[in-house]
């Protein structure tokens, strides 16, 4: 165990939440306990805040390239509206379609997001290791949610008023892309790592729909959740990256509040510190880089963030760490004087992270 | 009783809405009264959410009593496993809250 927190008892010394919730996210069984224990020892003193980094202990391995054919492995399940994961296996990898077109959807936009990772970034499956994509359709009660619980993917129906389904090609590569977020050393859940666990969702699904669709920066649409919601909720997508702000403005929904610049940062204690709100900043980052590049945004922008993703291992990231990272890797790539680092440079200028 | 419901839907949208129990249709109040009692509620708010899950549903409950000398109670829940139960009334909750907005039948 590192000295950092080994050097007291646990419950005598009080990190701040987010390292505690870094642990949590990182660290083994017994560490993960330990975090846990802190965590209560904090809520009921609340008093010291002292500053901490995240011990070396929690570094992660970057995804290794495969140099062998993928083998993508899925399962979907009927969770049959009840509250169990994953309920009832209806369709595992290599079997036909089954009625349900919904257990169909999500199994072709599993394979997509899994072709995407492997045929470009070389990552095999989720965890880098060709582990199985399991997913549960039909997830509770007029459920208006999708989400990664650690282990698997669970997509609710949504009430057919304000959500008419979650399976949706940028919903799904953004449930998945969490995944590879977590497995590649993970960002806490909170504040702008947060923001940047969520965008780094967000710009991978757009980047799944875009590969399956073989779409250009320009012709993509940069929404996300695209045609989720209900038919009387004026809106179009959950998000728009190249929009944030925009993607709807309803009477019961309310207006979509994502900001594209750093001036408009909402300090909130809500969303885990707006974790779905400053994303937006990031979000239109990628946005302006894709489309100075032109082209595949897969292709450089999306490598330039993906590699950034593998190699930051820094859990509580901030948006300025981020950003300096994603010009080191564009200078790793493809050279200190090149467009690509250059305009991601730029972009970042843009949204008001200053480099 | 008037509860004021506030769903943060996991996907980056809040929800909110109020409504009297007496306007709940007469099944859905007999649920209501039955799964949000102040034992189950806060066993429910105490339920720790998954780490690793990310995208969850967060809810907030306040019930305001109809006398007035009794105070209000709030409760804050999150998704986990073991207070599903209470998490789908709240939802059936936001959905006819939803559903009297958008004045369907």
């Amino acid at each position: 165990m590192n000295s950092h927190y080994g050097c007291c008892h646990p419950i005598q010394c009080i990190l701040p939440p987010h390292v505690v919730e870094a642990i949590k996210l990182r660290g083994d069984e017994e560490q993960r306990k330990m975090a846990e224990a802190l965590a209560k020892q904090a809520e009921a003193t609340r008093e010291s805040r002292q500053e901490a980094t995240p011990p070396d202990s929690f570094l992660a391995a970057p995804v290794l390239a495969m140099g062998v054919a993928p083998a993508v492995n899925r399962e979907v399940y009927d969770g049959k509206r009840r509250a169990t994961l994953p309920g009832t296996l209806v369709r595992a990898e290599g079997e036909d379609p089954v009625d349900d077109p919904v257990v169909n959807q999500v199994y072709d936009l599993t394979g997509d997001v899994f072709n995407l990772y492997f045929d470009i970034y070389r990552r095999n499956s989720l965890d880098g290791q060709g582990s199985t994509i399991v997913s549960t359709v039909h997830h509770r009660r007029r459920y208006n949610n999708a989400f990664w619980n650690g282990t698997q993917m669970a997509y609710g129906d949504g009430d057919g008023t304000l959500f008419q389904t979650f399976v949706e090609a940028s919903v799904v590569g953004h449930e998945l892309s969490h995944a590879v977020v977590q497995y590649s050393g993970g960002l806490v859940y909170r504040d702008q790592a947060g923001a940047l666990n969520e965008s780094f969702a967000d710009v991978f699904g757009s980047l799944s729909k875009q590969y399956t669709l073989r779409q250009t920066a320009a012709e993509a649409d940069w929404l996300v959740g695209q045609g989720i919601l209900g038919s009387d909720i004026n809106g179009v997508a959950l998000r728009s990256m190249k929009a944030p702000g925009t993607a709807y403005d309803d009477s019961t929904l309310g207006k979509d509040p994502q900001p594209y610049h750093m001036d408009f940062y909402l300090n909130t204690s809500s969303d885990n510190g707006g974790v779905h709100i400053n994303s937006g900043i990031p979000n239109h980052a990628f946005y302006l880089v894709s489309q100075y590049l032109g082209g595949y945004a897969w292709e450089k922008a999306g490598q330039i963030w993906y590699d950034t993703m593998q190699v930051i291992n820094n859990p509580l990231a901030t948006f300025n760490d981020w950003a300096d990272k994603t010009v080191e890797m564009a200078r790793e790539r493809f050279g200190a004087g090149s467009m690509e680092t250059v305009l991601t440079r730029r972009a970042w200028k843009l949204v008001g992270v200053d480099l | 009783m008037k509860l004021f419901l506030r769903i943060f839907t996991g996907q980056g949208i809040t929800l909110q809405g109020e409504i009297n129990l007496s306007n709940l249709p007469n099944d859905m109040a007999r649920q209501v009264q039955a799964t949000l009692t102040q034992e189950n509620l806060t066993a429910a708010a105490a339920a720790q959410p998954n780490p690793h899950m990310v995208d969850a549903s967060e809810y907030e409950l306040v019930i305001h009593p109809d006398d007035p000398n009794q105070t209000s109670q709030r409760y804050e829940l999150v998704d986990a496993d073991d207070n599903i139960d209470v998490l789908e009334v709240l939802d059936d909750i936001m959905h006819e809250i939803v559903r009297r907005k958008k004045g369907q039948s």
